[in-house]
C-alpha cells in the first residue's frame, strides 16, 4: 500500500446516477465522494463526476461516478454518457410518488443507450422524510424484484445507505468482471495445456495475464 | 513657646513698611521669587537687597542670641544622652547574652516552628486545590449527570443540567483546559439534543400520519352511527303518525331506553410533540419549532390528498376522506392543547386549503361519474365527514355547496336509470290483469301502494285492475323518491320537500309519461293490451298522490300537513292527458280492427232480388267482436273510457256503412239490399241498447246513447225503405223524421236506388204498391237536383 499512488488501481468502472429532477443524485455523489451535503443544492447542468478509490475484496478499485441532469431538456446530451457504464443507480424520491413512477422509463432510457449488462440499482432517496413518504418501501421492493434490481432506500442526508449502495453495485460489479478474467484465465491455459512443450507459450502466459488487468 | 517670642520682637521692631511685608512673608514660609523678580524688573534692586540684608542681620542677632540662652541647657541634655548611650551599650550586652542563651535552649523549638509554618503553607495550598477541585468535580458531576440523562433520552432535565453548567459554573472553572471542553460540548450537546428531540418528532409524524386514517375512520364510523339512530327513531315517528291516523283515538307511544354509550374516541398520543415543543422552547428556538411542525404537517396534508391514480376514487374516496379528516381531528387537539404551537389561523388556512382541494377533486370526480348510486356512495362519505369535523369547528359551506352543485347530475343519472328500468318494464309486460293468489302477494303488490283501502279484505285469487308492470313501477318510482331524499339528507338546510317534488315530476313525465306514450304509439300491442296499458295509467296517475305522500313522509313533512297542501304533482295533469291519448289509441284500434271487418261489405250483393232473412256477414262478425271488446274494457276500463270507446266504435261502423253507399264500389242498389243493411241495424242497436244499461253506463247520465251513434244511418234506411220518401222536402216531417241527413249525401244515395220495376221479372202482385214508391222517389230524386 504504501509504494502505491493515487492513480494506481485495479479497476476503473463507471457509474451513472440517472433519474428525475430534484430526488439528490447530486448529493448521493458528494455525500460519496466528499462527505458533504448540500442543503440549498441546484440542478445540475449537463454532467458532472468524481471518483473516489475504495478496497473491495482486496482490489483497489477507482469509482468514477458520472451525475446526470435530471431535468427533460438535457436528455439529449445525457444520453451520450451511459456509454462505457457498467453500473448505475437509478434515484427516485419517496416523498414523490411521481419520481418513482417516472422509475420505469428511466429503466427504458438505460436499456436503449446502456450495455445491456449493466449493473442496475434502484434507489429511494430521502429516507430521513420518512413522515412524508408517498412511496411504500414495499412497492419499492416489489418492483425491484419484478424487474431484477437491487433496491435500497438512503438518506443522502444522514449518510444512510449511501456507501452501502456503492458498495454494493462496485462488488456486484467487481464479481462480473471477476469471472470475466477467470474465464480469459481458464481460456489461456487450455491453450497452453494443448501446445505443452513449447518454451515460446509458457513465456507468453504471464503476459496475457497482466494484460487482462491492465485493460480492465 | 520659644517661637512665640521671637516673633512678637519682630513686631516690635518697627521697620520701614517693605521690611515688615518682606518680613511677614518670610515668616509665613512664603516663596519669595515674584518679589525679586518684580525688584529686578522694575530697576531697583538695591532697596530691595538692603532690606533682605537687613533681615538677615536682624536673624543672626536672633540666632545668638538665642544660642547663649540655651547653650547650658543644650550642654546637659548632651550629657544626658551619652549616660543613656552608655545604659544602652550595658543593656545591649545583657541582650546578646540572654539571646545566646535562649537560642542555646530554644533551638528544637524553632525547628518545630519551621515545620508548622511549612504545614500551614500546605494546607493553604490544599484547600486550594480542594476548593478548585470541588468546583471541578460539580461541573463534571454535572456533566455526568447531563450524560446519563442523555443516554436514558431525558432531554429535559438534560437541558437544565446544561442551563445550570452554562449559567451557574462556567465562568468559575479555575482549570481553563476543562473550562475550554466544556463550553465547546454544550452548544454540540444542544445541538444532538435538538436532533434528538426532532428525531423523535419525525417518528411521530410518521406515526400520526398512519393513525390519521384510523382516527379519521372511527370518528367518521361514530357519526355513522349516530345517523342511523337518528333514521331509526325517524322511522319509528312514522310508523307511529300512520298507526294513529288509522286509529285516531288509540295514540302509541314508545319509550325507547337504549344504550348510549358511546364508543371512545381513539386517544392519540401527543406527548412527542408537547415534549418536542417545550425542548424547542427550552433551547430557546420554539418559533423554529413552529415553524417546522406548521410545514411539515402541510406537506404531509398534500401528500395525503394526492388522488391515487391506480385505485378507482369510489374505492380511495374513503380512505382519503378519512385521512383528512383524522389530520383536522389531531391539528384541532394540537391546537387546543399545545399551548402556542399552532394559531387559529394556521388552523383556520390549513383547512380552508385542504377543503378547497377536495371540493375541487369531488368536483372532477362528480363530472366523471355515470352511475347515480356512485354519486350517492360519495356524496354520503363526504356529508358524514363534514358532519365529524363541523363538530370541531371547521366550516363546511364549500361540501354543501359542491354536493349542491351536483344535484342535478346526481338525478340525471338517477333518471336515466330509472328510465332503462321503466322501459325494460314495460317491454317485458303481458299487459294482463294480475291475478293474486297470495295475500304475502297482495300485500307486496297492492297494499304497500294503497291501491285498495288499507281496511279492505281482499278475496283470493283477486284480479287486479292492473297489470305485473304497475307495482314494477311504483316500485322504481318509491326507489326514485328514496333516493333523492337520500342525496339531500344531511347535505340541505333547506326545506328539501319542493326540489325533491320537483325531480318526481320530472321522473314521472320526462321519463314514465315519456316511456308510456312510446308504448301507446308503437302499435306493438293487442287491443286487450292496450285496454291494460290505458288502465295502467289511470292507476299510475291515481297513484300521483301516493307518491307525493311518501315524499313528504320521508322529507319528514307530517302526513296531516302533506294532505292538507293544495299543490299536488304537475305529472298528475300530464299522466291524465296521456291516459285519454291512450285511449284515443284504443279507440283508433278498435275502429283500425272493425275496418277489418267492415271490408266485408264490399261482399254484399247491393242488387239482390229477395228481400233477406239473416244479417250481411260482416255484421256477425262485427257484433262478436264488439262483445268480445266491450266485455274486456268492462273490467278493466272505467265506465268513462268505456263509453267513449263504445261510442266511438259505433260511430265508425255508422260512417263506414254510409261511406260505402257513397262510394264508386257501389253503382245500384236494391229495396231488398236495404231491407238487408234493416236487419243489420237491427242487431246494432239492440246490442248497443242492451250494452248501455248492462255495462252501467245509464248512470252516467249521457243524453247521447250508443244507439245515437247510428242515427244517420238508421233514418237513411227509413228514408229508403219509407212509402212516401218525398216527405224528405217537407221541412217538418224532415226536422223530425230525417234531421241527420245531408242534402247531397241523399241525392247521392238515392241516385243509386233502382226498383225491381225495372227488372225484367216483376211480381204482378206488387205492382201497385210498388208503383206508388216509385212515383214518391222520382218526386224526391227530381225535387233533390232541382234543389243542388
Amino acid at each position: 500500500m504504501a509504494h502505491r499512488v493515487d492513480n494506481e488501481y485495479d479497476y476503473l468502472f463507471k457509474i451513472v446516477l440517472i433519474g428525475d429532477s430534484g430526488v439528490g443524485k447530486s448529493n448521493i455523489l458528494s455525500r460519496f465522494t466528499r462527505n458533504e451535503f448540500f442543503l440549498e443544492s441546484k440542478s445540475t447542468i449537463g454532467v458532472e463526476f468524481a471518483t473516489r478509490t475504495l478496497q473491495i475484496e482486496g482490489k483497489t478499485i477507482k469509482a468514477q461516478i458520472w451525475d446526470t441532469a435530471g431535468q427533460e431538456r438535457y436528455r439529449a446530451i445525457t444520453s451520450a454518457y451511459y456509454r462505457g457504464a457498467v453500473g448505475a443507480l437509478l434515484v427516485f424520491d419517496i416523498t414523490k410518488r411521481q419520481t418513482f413512477d417516472n422509475v420505469q422509463r428511466w429503466l427504458r432510457e438505460l436499456r436503449d443507450h446502456a450495455d445491456a449488462n449493466i449493473v442496475v440499482m434502484m434507489v429511494g432517496n430521502k429516507s430521513d422524510l420518512n413522515h412524508l413518504r408517498s412511496v411504500p418501501e414495499e412497492d419499492g421492493h416489489a418492483f425491484s424484484e419484478k424487474e431484477g434490481l437491487s433496491f435500497l432506500e438512503t438518506s443522502a442526508l444522514e449518510a444512510i445507505n449511501v456507501e452501502k449502495a456503492f458498495h454494493t453495485v462496485l462488488s456486484e460489479i467487481h464479481q462480473i468482471v471477476s469471472k470475466k478474467a477467470l474465464a480469459a484465465q481458464e481460456s489461456a491455459s487450455t491453450n497452453g495445456r494443448s501446445m505443452q512443450g513449447t518454451t515460446i507459450n509458457v513465456a507468453e502466459a504471464p503476459a496475457a495475464t497482466k494484460g487482462s488487468c491492465c485493460s480492465s | 513657646m520659644t517661637a512665640q517670642p521671637k516673633k512678637r520682637s519682630v513686631i516690635e521692631s518697627g521697620d520701614g513698611g517693605l521690611g515688615l511685608g518682606l518680613a511677614l512673608f518670610i515668616s509665613n514660609g512664603e516663596d519669595l521669587g515674584p518679589i525679586i523678580r518684580h525688584g529686578f524688573d522694575s530697576g531697583k534692586p538695591e532697596a530691595l537687597m538692603q532690606n533682605l540684608r537687613s533681615i538677615v542681620k536682624k536673624k543672626e542677632v536672633e540666632i545668638e542670641e538665642l544660642c547663649r540662652l540655651h547653650y547650658e541647657d543644650f550642654i546637659l541634655a548632651v550629657d544626658e544622652l551619652r549616660g543613656v548611650l552608655v545604659d544602652a551599650d550595658e543593656l545591649k550586652g545583657m541582650l546578646t547574652g540572654e539571646n545566646i542563651h535562649l537560642q542555646k535552649v530554644s533551638s528544637a523549638t524553632l525547628l518545630n516552628l519551621d515545620e508548622l509554618f511549612e504545614l500551614y503553607s500546605i494546607k493553604k495550598n490544599i484547600g486550594e486545590a480542594i476548593t478548585t477541585l470541588k468546583i471541578c468535580v460539580k461541573v463534571i458531576s454535572l456533566c455526568m449527570a447531563c450524560n446519563g440523562y442523555i443516554a436514558e433520552a431525558k432531554f429535559h432535565p438534560a437541558l437544565k443540567t446544561l442551563d445550570t453548567i452554562e449559567k451557574g459554573y462556567l465562568k468559575n472553572i479555575p482549570l481553563k483546559l476543562l473550562k475550554k471542553v466544556v463550553a465547546k460540548h454544550i452548544p454540540l450537546i444542544k445541538m444532538h439534543i435538538e436532533k434528538k428531540v426532532c428525531s423523535e418528532f419525525n417518528d411521530w409524524l410518521v406515526h400520526i400520519r398512519r393513525m390519521a386514517k384510523q382516527i379519521g375512520q372511527v370518528s367518521i364510523s361514530q357519526a355513522s352511527m349516530a345517523r342511523q339512530k337518528d333514521e331509526e327513531m325517524r322511522a319509528r315517528k312514522r310508523e307511529a303518525e300512520a298507526h294513529s291516523d288509522a286509529r285516531s283515538d288509540e295514540h302509541v307511544y314508545t319509550l325507547d331506553v337504549e344504550n348510549t354509550d358511546e364508543e371512545s374516541t381513539l386517544n392519540f398520543d401527543l406527548t412527542p410533540v408537547y415534549r418536542a415543543h417545550h425542548m424547542h422552547i427550552c433551547l430557546g428556538i420554539g418559533e423554529k419549532f413552529r415553524d417546522y411542525y406548521y410545514k411539515n404537517r402541510l406537506m404531509q396534508l398534500n401528500l395525503d390528498m394526492q388522488i391515487s391514480t391506480s385505485q378507482p376514487f369510489l374505492e380511495s374516496h374513503q380512505p382519503l376522506l378519512a385521512q383528512v379528516a383524522g389530520f383536522f381531528i389531531v391539528e384541532q387537539r394540537v391546537l387546543r392543547s399545545a399551548d402556542g404551537l399552532l394559531s387559529e389561523s394556521q388552523v383556520e388556512s390549513t383547512w380552508e386549503t385542504a377543503i378547497a382541494k377536495i371540493t375541487s377533486i369531488l368536483e372532477d370526480q362528480f363530472a366523471r361519474m355515470s352511475i347515480a348510486s356512485h354519486l350517492l356512495l360519495v356524496k354520503d362519505y363526504v356529508t358524514l365527514l363534514g358532519t365529524t369535523v363541523s363538530k370541531y369547528g371547521y366550516q363546511i359551506a364549500q361540501l354543501i355547496q359542491v354536493i349542491a352543485k351536483y344535484k342535478d347530475k346526481y338525478h340525471q343519472l338517477l333518471l336515466i336509470e330509472s328510465r332503462k328500468q321503466i322501459d325494460d318494464i314495460l317491454a317485458n309486460d303481458s299487459y294482463e290483469q294480475m291475478i293474486i293468489k297470495k295475500e304475502y302477494e297482495y300485500n307486496m303488490n297492492v297494499t304497500a301502494f294503497h291501491f285498495e283501502p288499507d281496511d279492505v279484505v281482499p278475496e283470493f285469487p283477486y284480479v287486479a285492475p292492473f297489470s305485473s308492470g304497475v307495482p314494477d313501477i311504483c316500485r322504481i318510482v318509491r326507489s326514485f323518491i328514496g333516493d333523492s331524499v337520500s342525496y339531500f339528507s344531511y347535505s340541505a338546510r333547506t326545506n328539501i320537500y319542493e326540489i325533491v317534488k320537483g325531480y318526481l315530476d320530472r321522473l314521472l313525465i320526462e321519463v314514465l309519461n315519456d316511456s308510456l306514450l312510446n308504448m301507446v304509439y308503437a302499435r306493438s300491442l293487442a287491443m286487450s293490451q292496450m285496454m291494460q296499458l290505458a288502465g295502467n295509467i289511470s292507476v299510475l296517475e291515481q297513484s300521483c298522490d301516493m307518491f307525493l305522500l311518501y315524499s313528504a313522509q320521508l322529507c319528514g313533512i307530517p302526513k296531516r300537513i302533506a294532505q292538507r297542501s293544495h299543490s299536488g304533482l304537475t305529472a298528475k295533469a300530464v299522466l291524465k292527458a296521456s291516459q285519454n291519448a291512450a285511449y284515443n289509441s284504443l279507440i283508433n284500434l278498435a275502429n283500425f280492427k272493425i275496418d277489418e271487418f267492415m271490408v266485408l261489405l264490399d261482399d254484399v250483393n247491393w242488387i239482390v232480388e229477395e228481400a233477406p232473412d239473416n244479417p250481411n256477414e260482416y255484421m256477425n262478425e262485427v257484433l262478436i267482436y264488439l262483445e268480445t271488446l266491450v266485455s274486456t274494457a268492462q273490467e278493466i276500463l272505467p265506465l268513462e273510457a268505456l263509453y267513449k270507446m263504445v261510442s266511438g266504435a259505433m260511430s265508425h261502423i255508422s260512417d263506414s256503412i254510409m261511406t260505402t253507399l257513397l262510394n264508386e264500389g257501389v253503382k245500384r242498389f236494391t229495396v231488398n239490399a236495404v231491407m238487408g243493411l234493416d236487419i243489420d241495424l237491427k242487431l246494432l242497436e239492440a246490442f248497443a241498447e242492451e250494452k248501455f244499461y248492462r255495462t252501467g253506463l245509464v248512470d252516467l247520465g249521457k243524453e247521447t246513447t250508443f244507439a245515437d251513434c247510428l242515427v244517420e244511418i238508421r233514418q237513411l234506411v227509413n228514408l229508403l225503405l219509407s212509402s212516401q220518401p218525398e216527405n224528405f222536402m217537407n221541412p217538418v216531417i224532415r226536422g223530425r223524421n230525417y234531421g241527420s241527413l245531408d242534402y247531397k249525401k241523399v241525392a247521392i244515395v238515392c241516385d243509386k236506388y233502382k226498383d225491381f220495376a225495372d227488372g225484367l221479372f216483376g211480381s204482378l202482385s206488387n205492382r201497385n204498391k210498388q208503383d206508388a214508391r216509385k212515383r214518391s222517389m222520382d218526386v224526391l230524386k227530381r225535387r233533390l237536383k232541382d234543389f243542388s
